[in-house]
């Protein structure tokens, strides 16, 4: 695969950051400081590194524990799929409508469910990967959606999407595969930025705060690919990285790290603890907020 | 028959990589075979990832684990089950460290001399700075876990992980040459998640 990333950063120490994590308004030090550089070891090239991704479903999960009411109108609108002319704008809204999928199933909606399946199955069709998503998937949703079982639908619409990464990955299309996780992100996280207003400590807030990982294995992964569309959402998608990044340069005080501790929970579980924690500003929220509905709007559109 | 000891050489030189990319070809759905916990709530995880991968090497797959989503990682060879057991992996994270620096500076210091002559010296001035690094901490091995072929775990916040993978020799091969189709395994590292357990009494 690739090598990642820069090697070295210069950066200033800024403080009293409002943040979606605790932020640290009290004066660190009595010293003044002069300079602060930051160190980033380089990585070393290995052509046997791969780069993941979760799923929307994944994303949505967080949702099952918030508040926040099922919003209908931030889903893209069934009838614009068959405006999809393009193998490109066809892969980047069958990310799009499993993302909405997920989305309305994690919330059990299934009037929206419903239509969203027919929209995903429609563009798998054009897609030519209607045969990836085994048959028998598209009965059991079916089934599901018919007795409203919610707990199984959340499951099969993800594996709708796993069966058609796993078809795309054997058949080496991975132009299309990219198209569809790039419109999937985009859609996750414009579906988690319209959920509530900016709240500083909510498990949404960080959830959003959270996409900055997985949109730097997403860069990594779609840059790989030779593809003129793909080189736009590239750059698209560096816009947004670039604002996550702000967060970079305001969080350089001590309590976004923490020493690593493992533990175990009481069913005997281990828990990874401390580390590095990221978190979002109330003005980065805004310019997600802003800078991602365009491109996805650039993306319903079929553009 | 130079040109065909030259064609020789050059499918020779050629047959590691084609024999990859037939490897690749056919291991490309190897994860499907791994053993799920789906009876325990697991759900598959797109992150698995199927692959040729070279017997005596590791490889590294990064993901992306979701706070309070419980994770269940294992390593299958349906290909080669010799290699049963024998799978090491390790689950590793690159944490960045903030440290104070202290060095010594020298600073030129003007002063007045008996005679009210300004005189300058250097003296010394210890001047910090806030140093970042980042190191990779192992956050479990399986070699510490009598080489457990599956390990379940959670976490208190969202992060990057590495799992290495390092794929056993068979034995008696001779893996210099790397003309011998054996020299890949098929192999399925399997990713599950499954909503973590929120107070510990719906489990």
């Amino acid at each position: 695969m690739k090598s990642l990333f820069t090697n070295l950063f210069l950066m200033s120490l800024a403080f009293g950051v409002f943040s979606c994590s605790s932020s640290s308004d009290e004066a660190n030090s009595q010293e003044a400081v002069e300079v602060v550089t930051e160190e980033l070891v380089e990585e070393a090239t290995n052509d046997n590194v791969f780069y993941q991704m979760p799923t929307p479903n994944e994303l949505f999960a967080v949702l099952k524990n918030s508040d926040a009411p099922f919003n209908k109108e931030i889903l893209n609108d069934v009838s614009n799929s068959g405006n999809y002319l393009t193998k490109s704008s066809k892969a980047l809204n069958f990310g799009v409508f499993t993302a909405d999928l997920a989305y309305a199933t994690s919330q059990g909606s299934f009037e929206d469910a419903a239509s969203l399946f027919e929209a995903v199955k429609s563009l798998s069709k054009d897609l030519e990967i209607e045969n990836a998503i085994d048959q028998i998937i598209f009965e059991r949703l079916k089934e599901n959606l018919e007795n409203a079982n919610a707990d199984s639908l959340f499951y099969l619409s993800n594996e709708t999407y796993y069966s058609a990464f796993s078809y795309l990955e054997e058949n080496d299309r991975q132009d299309v595969l990219a198209m569809i996780a790039v419109g999937g992100w985009i859609e996750g996280l414009n579906i988690i930025l319209n959920l509530e207003p900016y709240s500083e400590d909510s498990e949404i807030c960080q959830r959003i705060a959270d996409q900055k990982l997985t949109l730097e294995n997403l860069l990594i992964f779609v840059s790989d690919i030779e593809n003129d569309k793909l080189t736009d959402l590239v750059s698209d998608l560096s816009v947004i990285e670039e604002i996550f990044n702000q967060e970079s340069e305001n969080s350089n005080d001590e309590s976004s790290e923490s020493e690593v501790v493992n533990s175990t929970n009481e069913d005997g579980v281990m828990v990874f603890g401390g580390g590095n924690s990221v978190s979002l500003s109330n003005s980065q929220f805004d310019q997600l907020k802003s800078t991602v509905m365009d491109l996805r709007t650039s993306i319903i559109e079929g553009n | 028959m130079k040109r065909i000891n030259f064609l020789t050489i050059i499918l020779l030189m050629a047959m590691p990589l084609i024999d990859f990319a037939q490897s690749q070809r056919e291991c490309y759905n190897t994860v499907s075979f791994c053993e799920t916990e789906r009876k325990a709530g697991f759900t598959k995880n797109m992150q698995s990832l199927s692959g040729a991968f070279a017997q005596g090497d590791t490889s590294e797959v990064q993901i992306i684990v979701y706070k309070n989503m419980e994770y269940r990682i294992s390593v299958c060879s349906p290909s080669n089950p010799e290699f049963l057991g024998k799978f090491q992996f390790k689950i590793a994270e690159d944490v960045r460290k903030g440290a104070w620096k202290e060095t010594t500076i020298y600073v030129d210091s003007t002063y007045e001399d008996e005679n009210y002559d300004p005189q300058t010296v250097k003296v010394p001035k210890i001047q910090r700075k806030r140093v970042y690094e980042t190191t990779e901490e192992v956050r479990y091995d399986n070699a510490d876990d009598e080489m457990s072929q599956d390990f379940v775990f959670t976490s208190n916040k969202t992060r990057k992980l590495k799992v290495k993978v390092y794929v056993p020799n068979a034995e008696g091969e001779d893996m210099s040459s790397g003309l011998s189709g054996s020299s890949y395994a098929c192999v399925g590292l399997l990713i599950e998640h499954q909503p973590g357990v929120i107070s510990g009494f719906s489990r």
